[in-house]
């Protein structure tokens, strides 16, 4: 029914003689992984295609995305975005599926949590890592400030692979999720203002949680001593802050966000005996600083301090049947269902990042290194295009994990997705 | 008798082959009547100096939009567009010039990241995308910033030139440049760019000019790096004066919407 609409709207669109506009990038890669040479058996976007029209004060967009695993040969066409976007003096307002983006600093954005994240996609520069959400989004343009507010009806959580065995940390099969999100209204606020000849924000989203939690759990033990856990999603609470500054030659942004997650009421069995369920109401935040400075060279060389922290933490089990009784059942570790996904990696790391382009704009290097700082663990980036003619560009790079003898350590498990990827880039 | 007409013969002779100032030269060019907006598509074709990667396919393809104000708070407002090469289409810079203000407001809007920076004014000294001009090129720098003077005169292009030498009042910011400017219809039609130790380090050629309307626009323009040896050549592929700029174009909004 959806795309009838949107085929109706694009052929009244067509007839009203408004602009077209069509782009796209195809781009066919292989992952070779650095261990045995063998092939990284992964979905990759192979095309995607802009399309869209404008007319006046109207733009109508979409954005399709064709996803191919080598393997099997399987593909899939998916509409990542479909928006009409109306813009009034005052304004734009945008009524779709569509990706939002928030915050000051590049790539890492705590703030930035309308969209839920492709887990598949993760190490992708921009919106490549986004999932498109039906939302209504309005903002209000003055010559000093902005507001931006979004509206969302329906819940979508990250893409978080399973059964993949080329992706460590992938899990061995797609959770069940016993109790449904029943409040899937979202809404987001940003207020931006110019200080001092920087940029200001605030921000605050509440929504439901991107990653599933535990909800609620029955007694005994399994024979096979796995606990019965049943799995939901928190809802949570955002404020966010990021600025832009100007220090000389150096460009600091910075983001700060402070979640408060707790869980909401849930269907109970019609038996409750040994059904338990979890009070938890937790307060994190996330953070990030950048330093960017810029050579006379256009070598741009940018240091990230990135931090995550559980500032408060109430767990508590509770009984239905039982419900003045205290209950001793031991507390999981938190693990935020919110935020910028490098949190999963650790909690405080530095990330040094730089790029450049060299002979004449054709060859393009890009480097970026992570460094774990609380325990051993690295990651290194290392991408180089090159470019013999315009709108075409081979591509060569290759990520490298460095993990401790901790083998729970995410960067020692991610070491087996070291890898080298060749890849074509064709953009129209 | 004798001195009084001698007096009177130098007088008159002084004041016809009086010299204009650099200052006056300088005025004269910056009075000739300008359009309040421009709209230009533009190519500019990046060359290297070695032969091997002397190609012509490494061009881009811009839009530029440019609106003045007479008044209020702003001197101007500029915005950059790139349509080629397609990986960066829809990339565009916004600059505001403000009155008053030392640097000037930028913001830089990259379509993969859906994403508007603010980024560091003062880089109009940097190279404009890998090109010989730099980002201060497509700005408008204030008359009282330099001190002018009149060095030579020379022809250049077939044109009969002043030679005006532009020294920077404050020396941290920019370097010295001397013109040559036509005494015909007071268009500059060559820049030469020093640096700090007085090394010209840059030549603009402005080849060609075009009436349009009452408005003069320079066609081809072409910056030559004499430290690497690289040019750029900047060709106006189409141009429209004084079409009535809405300022609501020169807008975070707009700087998204391509």
């Amino acid at each position: 029914m959806f795309y009838k609409k949107l085929i109706l709207s694009i052929f009244i669109a067509g007839t009203v003689k408004a602009q077209m506009n069509i782009a796209g990038e195809f781009n066919p890669y292989v992952m070779t992984r650095t261990a045995d040479q063998s092939q990284i058996d992964l979905p990759f976007r192979l095309l995607s295609l802009d399309f869209g029209f404008s007319f006046e004060s109207f733009d109508l967009k979409t954005v399709t995305g064709v996803e191919q695993r080598y393997s099997t040969r399987e593909h899939s066409i998916y509409l990542r975005e479909a928006y009409v976007a109306f813009y009034p003096n005052w304004g734009e307002v945008k009524i779709g599926k569509q990706i939002h983006s928030w915050g000051a600093a590049d790539a890492i954005n705590p703030t930035d949590n309308i969209n839920p994240y492709d887990y598949y996609y993760m190490f992708k520069a921009g919106t490549g890592k986004k999932i498109g959400k039906l939302s209504l989004a309005s903002t209000v343009y003055r010559e000093n400030f902005q507001v931006e507010l979004i509206v969302s009806p329906y819940f979508t959580p990250n893409r978080i692979p399973y059964g993949e065995k080329d992706f460590p940390l992938a899990l061995d099969r797609k959770p069940l999720i016993k109790h449904p999100v029943k409040d899937e209204l979202e809404l987001g606020a940003r207020f931006q203002t110019s200080l001092g000849g920087g940029d200001i924000s605030l921000s605050y989203f509440k929504g439901t949680d991107r990653m599933p939690s535990v909800q609620s759990a029955y007694l005994p033990i399994t024979s096979n001593g796995v606990r019965n856990f049943d799995l939901g999603y928190r809802k949570t609470t955002v404020l966010g802050s990021d600025f832009v500054t100007f220090l000389g030659d150096f460009t600091i942004r910075a983001e700060g966000a402070l979640y408060n997650t707790k869980n909401t009421s849930i269907d109970r069995p019609a038996n409750t005996s040994g059904y338990l369920e979890i009070i938890q109401d937790v307060i994190y935040s996330q953070y990030v600083v950048q330093l960017e400075y810029t050579t006379a060279t256009d070598i741009m060389v940018s240091g990230q301090f990135i931090g995550s922290k559980t500032i408060d933490e109430k767990n508590q089990w509770f009984m239905p049947k039982y419900p003045s009784y205290n209950i001793e059942f031991p507390v999981l570790p938190f693990n935020p269902g919110m935020g910028t996904p490098f949190a999963m990696f650790t909690n405080k790391a530095a990330l040094i990042s730089s790029s450049g382009v060299m002979m004449d704009d054709q060859l393009e290097l890009i480097g970026s290194l992570m460094i774990n700082l609380n325990e051993s663990g690295s990651m290194l980036s290392i991408a180089l295009g090159y470019s013999p003619w315009i709108n075409w560009k081979f591509e060569l790079g290759t990520t490298q994990f460095n993990g401790s003898d901790n083998p729970l350590n995410p960067f020692t498990l991610m070491q087996d997705f070291n890898h080298v990827r060749m890849g074509i880039l064709y953009n129209f | 008798m004798t001195r009084i007409s001698l007096a009177t013969f130098f007088i008159c002779v002084s004041f016809i082959y009086a010299q204009p100032s650099g200052q006056s030269i300088i005025l004269k060019m910056d009075q000739r009547l300008k359009p309040v907006d421009i709209e230009m598509d533009f190519k500019m074709t990046l060359r290297s100096s070695s032969k091997k990667n002397n190609r012509k396919s490494h061009f881009r393809l811009m839009k530029q939009m440019e609106k003045r104000y007479q008044d209020g708070k702003f001197k101007s407002k500029l915005l950059l567009r790139f349509i080629e090469p397609k990986e960066v289409k829809g990339s565009s810079l916004l600059n505001w010039d403000w009155v008053g203000k030392k640097n000037d407001d930028q913001w830089l809007y990259i379509p993969k990241l859906r994403k508007v920076k603010r980024i560091r004014p003062s880089d109009k000294s940097r190279n404009f995308q890998g090109s010989e001009f730099t980002y201060g090129d497509f700005m408008e720098r204030d008359l009282d910033l330099d001190s002018y003077e009149l060095i030579t005169q020379d022809y250049f292009s077939g044109n009969e030139c002043y030679v005006v030498k532009a020294t920077p009042n404050d020396k941290s910011s920019y370097q010295p440049r001397i013109f040559w400017i036509d005494k015909t219809h007071y268009l500059i039609r060559k820049i030469e760019f020093f640096n700090s130790d007085n090394e010209k380090v840059k030549i603009l050629e402005k080849l060609d000019y075009v009436k349009n309307n009452q408005y003069w626009t320079p066609t081809k323009k072409i910056m030559k790096n004499l430290l690497n040896g690289n040019s750029t050549e900047m060709e106006v592929l189409k141009v429209s004066y004084d079409q009535g700029l809405k300022d609501n174009i020169f807008t975070e909004k707009y700087l998204k919407r391509f």
